[in-house]
């Protein structure tokens, strides 16, 4: 009853529909700003404790692979995102699928590369390189989770058009985010020297 | 109901995180049953199975899969389950804090039994760790998250002409994390306890038993909890406020909520940071901390301060805020300087990152660093001094109504003016060398916090109490609460300073004979303090559910929550209010009322 | 109709800044390999690939996470 007399500006629903888009977009943006605080505290440490120093055993074909994998994933979310804003939903599933897909391959070679690196959890760089992977890795695979379910949920139109995109575009968000630690975390873990 | 349930698929959750990996493990040729990395694996599965539980699937997560969000019940059984009105969270915050404020302040008065005398009496040595840790970190949690949560939950969408938090399903998400955080820390001390009281410092926290793993699972989840709680209340206030609620006419809670929550929101990640390397090495063997492969445990004291010295101003920047809230309408003047506190607030948020240190004079970090912290340190008595200048200035030539809050709010600028002054010595690199780790700093922290922010949170608390509860609390019992508090916090704490300039250590269960006289005076003025407290609990018991019936606006204040009925009604307002004036222009020729609260005007 | 065949010029004008924007992290990125495997000097490649590191960062979140639209909205275009 109180919700249906709200103030006027809300009368319209499109117009409050986009409001709430506002508010959620500067949430999700605090939080991944908030998360990013994290992400950037192990780097530090990984700096405080051994410089730039890095392991000479890295594989670093595996590392371009990926790393060029989760680039291109990040350019599939941007496509699934546009594609929805402009109410194209096929291709918009087709490139959230593309996402995911490629976001599980990422995992997977993440997996591959602790299984057969040859340094120790215990020294410092395998401190670093194992702790920063790992809570990456946790990150990539929560956002393979969210994109499962947007792409479950998109089939009956159920995001198209204006602000009822929003949970893609969140989605697609937390992955670019995802992507943008990796790009500090790549040149950190495997580049410097 | 909903409790039982979220206790049931905690269990359930608990099994299956545990049991997966155990079969994973034993795939692996490993044990079933790992202590360290079960706990930590099931831990969160056990935290998602609780949040389904309390109702986070019926009115959540259930769309999310196509299913339609059940609507939540009116009256009491609300309290009990995940609900999304502010109201509701911040009375749910309210009672489980205060809960385990009296539960952390049992266990102060078991320290000082055991304190009383030199030698063992109650605890052997790991029971008193256990306790001092408990009341540590039961305390610190106590003290980042009742004023903002209950009060701020409560009354700052009120006072800016909201219907609800920004994010009410998020809000109810952070709230039903902190009871596993409380039952996990219970259950902690219960298998043992930990040692390395709130801080965990390494090498000890990765070293010592598995109850400190517990400890880290635990305090993790509470930072969540804080950031989730900060993010909301900055996106609340950034985009919720009434039409006319200019940022310069924010009520001053309002800007202390906001303060608070930027640092919550910005710094927390450093405890969990700090935490979660600690839980790294203690569970799949990393080397942040283990000297023997290069690790440094200052880096710990590094990360950790980095969050827990701007921690202080999350607890004290909302209770800033309450307090000038309180003295400004209970002298019945305008607030003195409102700009130039706003000023000092958001200067302390920008000064709290850049002090840190000053937690290491004694640590063996880089000699460089010493002579920036200290003075980086002071400079924090700028705009700290600007506030109670303000606070001065407010209550000088007012007319002074002393009720209960009003007793509380004074007693708070007594207090933390001790607090601060205090702390010059502690900031100060050479008084520091010879004051550190001894119980000059227990009593200045207590003078900062408790006598600082718990002080602000009762004046708040008997302040708003007729507002939230719909009912008026005894003012009798509210000043012997008052008075025995304020003599016994006094009569506790001035001689720990001057213990601690003599040289005793904090932390340690025992102590040698020369300190006895001392400690017996500081353990019987502990029980006076404490005795304070059944006054309190008799009061709001007894007046909650007999008290009389409260008005609208006892206290004739102005801004927003005092225009709406006691308790306010489910949306708050039926037309958003529309503002017109400051919030405090008491006795201002010509001034309109602070707000309308009917003919609202389209806003843009 | 044609407001059908304007949605879709809409949409493959904004799909194209996808390609490019992808096109520069990708030159980047190969950059940032090239300079990493052929460089000695410590101090210019913590230089060089921090350099690349923001600019990448800038463009994922400027041109993909549309920074913009938190204080522009999106209605807004
Ligand atoms: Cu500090």
């Amino acid at each position: 009853m109180a919700v249906a007399t709200h103030d006027n500006a809300h009368a319209d629903p499109t117009a409050h529909a986009w409001e709430r888009v506002r508010i959620n977009r500067l949430g999700l943006w605090l939080f991944l700003f908030s998360d990013a605080g994290l992400f950037a505290l192990f780097a530090a440490s990984r700096f405080y404790l051994s410089g730039t120093a890095r392991d000479p055993h890295l594989n670093q074909a595996l590392g371009l692979a990926i790393t060029s994998l989760l680039l291109l994933s990040s350019l599939t979310a941007y496509r699934a995102e546009t594609a929805f804003v402009h109410g194209n939903t096929a291709r918009g599933r087709a490139m959230l699928l593309a996402t995911i897909v490629m976001g599980l391959m990422f995992a997977g070679g993440v997996a591959f590369e602790w299984a057969t690196a040859e340094f120790p959890v215990a020294e410092l760089y395998g401190t670093a390189f194992y702790s920063m992977t790992g809570m990456h890795a946790f990150h990539v695979i929560t956002g393979i989770l969210f994109l499962a379910v947007v792409w479950a949920r998109s089939g009956d139109g159920h995001f198209s058009g204006g602000p009822k995109v929003w949970p893609i575009t969140a989605t697609v968000m937390y992955w670019h985010f995802v992507d943008v630690v990796w790009v500090f975390f790549y040149p950190t873990l495997y580049l410097l020297k | 109901m909903p409790l039982l349930l979220g206790f049931i698929f905690g269990g359930v959750g608990f099994a299956v995180g545990a049991g997966l990996l155990g079969a994973i493990r034993t795939s692996m040729g490993l044990e079933f049953w790992s202590t360290d990395m079960s706990w930590s694996i099931a831990y969160p599965v056990a935290l998602l199975g609780w949040l389904a539980g309390v109702g986070g699937w019926k009115y959540w997560a259930t769309e999310w899969f196509g299913g339609t969000p059940a609507v939540s019940p009116k009256g009491v059984s609300r309290y009990f389950e995940f609900n999304m009105d502010h109201k509701v969270i911040g009375i749910q915050y309210g009672v489980t804090f205060v809960a385990l404020f009296l539960l952390s302040g049992l266990t102060a008065m078991a320290i000082r039994y055991e304190l009383m005398h030199p030698g063992m009496q109650l605890f052997n040595e790991d029971q008193y760790n256990a306790a001092m840790s408990f009341h540590g970190i039961g305390m610190v949690a106590v003290a980042v998250a009742i004023v903002m949560g209950c009060f701020g939950n409560y009354v700052v969408p009120i006072m800016i002409g909201a219907r609800d938090m920004a994010f009410p399903r998020i809000n109810a998400l952070s709230f039903w994390l902190v009871p596993p955080v409380a039952i996990t820390l219970v259950i902690a001390v219960l298998l043992g306890g930990w040692d390395t009281g709130w801080t965990a410092y390494p090498p000890l926290s990765v070293l010592t038993k598995s109850g400190q793993t517990l400890f880290n699972l635990a305090v993790t989840t509470f930072g969540v909890v804080s950031i989730l709680g900060g993010i909301n209340f900055i996106v609340t206030i950034i985009y919720e406020r009434a039409p006319g609620m200019t940022w310069g006419r924010l009520p001053i809670m309002v800007w202390g909520t906001f303060a608070g929550s930027i640092i919550a929101f910005f710094f927390t990640q450093g405890f969990a940071a700090g935490l979660l390397m600690v839980l790294f090495d203690r569970v799949i063997g990393t080397s942040f901390f283990g000297a023997a492969h290069g690790g440094s445990a200052l880096l710990y004291e590094h990360v950790f301060w980095f969050y827990s010295h701007p921690a202080v101003y999350v607890m004290v920047l909302p209770a800033f805020g309450a307090v000038l809230e309180v003295l400004s309408h209970m002298s019945r003047k305008p607030l003195y300087a409102y700009k130039w506190v706003v000023g000092a607030m958001l200067g302390i948020v920008a000064l709290s990152g850049v002090v840190w240190a000053h937690h290491m004079f004694t640590s063996g970090m880089a000699d460089y660093l010493h002579a920036p912290f200290l003075v980086l340190t002071e400079m924090i008595s700028i705009p700290t001094g600007i506030i109670f200048l303000s606070v001065l200035g407010t209550i000088w030539a007012g007319r002074l109504w002393v009720r209960t809050p009003m007793l509380f709010a004074l007693a708070f600028i007594f207090n933390f003016t001790i607090g601060g002054l205090t702390g010059i010595y502690l900031a100060d690199m050479p008084t520091d060398v010879h004051l550190h780790d001894t119980y000059f700093v227990v009593a200045h922290f207590h003078y900062t916090i408790m006598g600082g922010e718990i002080f602000a949170l009762f004046a708040a608390l008997y302040y708003w109490f007729p507002k939230m509860t719909g009912r008026e609390f005894n003012e009798t019992l509210g000043k012997i609460h008052f008075f025995i508090m304020f003599i016994g916090f006094q009569l506790t704490f001035i001689p720990m300073f001057q213990v601690g300039v003599r040289g005793m250590n904090r932390r340690i269960a025992d102590f040698p004979a020369a300190y006895e006289g001392a400690n017996v005076w500081i353990s019987m003025s502990g029980f006076l303090l404490g005795i304070s407290f059944i006054f309190f609990t008799v009061n709001m018991i007894l007046s909650w559910v007999r008290g009389r019936q409260a008005a609208a606006n006892p206290w004739g204040a102005s801004t927003l929550e005092w225009q709406i009925s006691s308790p306010p009604p489910e949306h708050n307002f039926d037309e958003i209010p529309v503002i017109q004036e400051g919030p405090y222009e008491y006795g201002v020729p010509g001034a309109t009322p602070h707000a309308r609260l009917t003919g609202a005007v389209k806003h843009a | 109709m044609s407001k059908q065949s304007h949605a879709a010029a809409g949409e493959s004008a904004d799909q194209r800044t996808g390609f490019t924007v992808f096109l520069i992290l990708a030159v980047l990125t190969i950059a940032e390999y090239i300079v990493a495997v052929g460089l000695d000097s410590k101090v210019a490649l913590v230089v060089m690939l921090s350099v690349a590191a923001i600019a990448k960062c800038w463009a994922i979140v400027v041109y993909f996470m549309h920074v913009s639209r938190l204080w522009r909205g999106e209605e807004a275009h």
